[in-house]
């Protein structure tokens, strides 16, 4: 991008952060404050697809690397 | 025991079960059809070699009929913003992809890893959740909190340019990202979300932003120039 280009992308990128905390902020907030709170079990049993997302990354690497 | 007892027991009726299969089948059906669509405007930017800047409108673009969609989710309206939305994310992905491409000798390989990639962790995590039919309702405040300063964090990366940074970003965003597939999924199954163009959206951004991860990371750590 050339730099006109890249300062209208950065005026637009900061209106977009303004946008996104102006109208997803509030809701967010809510979400974090009301929406039930797991127990211990239910985050370790989170780990199991979660944990295998991040081998099955490690083993594209892998792949992408030959 | 009949599945129709099963059913009663956990206070579930069979109509309420069927409208919930029928939220899961319109969901799929309606992503797949999206995610063709945003493939065809993606081809049509690469062809057309669009610059990042113009991508980079079509992204933000994208994000204001994000707000008209959920304003219009239930009726046929929202349908076609559901067109519009996903057709310009897909526009936006065209100079990125042409830039990997012209710019790794390996970028097409890259490009088609991260893709199968992104389709095989869907598959993977919406498979698990439907399977174990576990409830991830949990996972929504974390989400919401997580996810919002991710997305912030991205579009300030333009600020600073810190690649190690971006590259951390991309890895937040595929733990985010398949969260959000579960979260999604398990609303779906457990009638949290009966909306299946809603759900289709959160499916999409997920699958969008997962990719674009995906291909950051493999260019990052097997890119070859």
């Amino acid at each position: 991008m050339g730099e006109g280009t890249t300062l209208w992308a950065q005026i637009l990128s900061g209106l977009a952060i303004l946008a996104l905390l102006w109208f997803f902020g509030p809701s967010a907030w809510r979400a974090a404050k009301n929406s039930p709170k797991g127990t211990a079990s239910d985050w370790l049993g989170l780990l199991v697809p979660i944990g295998g997302v991040v081998l099955f990354v490690i083993l594209l690497i892998a792949l992408a690397r030959g | 025991m009949a599945y129709e007892q099963v059913e009663r027991r956990r206070g579930i009726g069979i109509g309420e079960e069927i409208s919930r299969n029928k939220v899961l089948r319109n969901t799929y059906m309606l992503l797949s059809l999206t995610l063709l669509f945003s493939a065809v405007t993606a081809g049509i930017s690469m062809m057309l070699h669009v610059g990042h800047f113009l991508g980079f409108v079509a992204l933000l673009g994208g994000f204001g009929v994000l707000f008209a969609v959920q304003r219009h989710a239930e009726s046929s309206t929202g349908l076609w913003l559901t067109f519009l939305f996903t057709g310009l994310l897909g526009f936006s992905l065209g100079p990125i992809l042409n830039t990997y491409i012209e710019m790794l000798s390996n970028g097409g390989q890259i490009v088609m890893l991260a893709l199968g990639g992104t389709g095989a962790i869907f598959f993977g995590l919406s498979g698990y959740a439907l399977v174990t039919r576990k409830d991830f309702s949990f996972l929504h405040g974390f989400l919401a909190v997580g996810i919002l300063a991710a997305v912030v964090a991205s579009f300030a990366l333009i600020f600073f340019n810190v690649p190690l940074f971006s590259l951390a970003l991309s890895g937040v965003f595929v733990l985010l990202m398949s969260g959000l597939i579960l979260f999604q999924t398990s609303q779906i199954i457990h009638g949290g979300e009966r909306n299946y163009i809603l759900a289709t959206i959160t499916l999409y951004v997920a699958l969008y932003n997962l990719f674009l991860s995906l291909l950051r990371i493999l260019g990052a750590f097997a890119g070859e120039r």
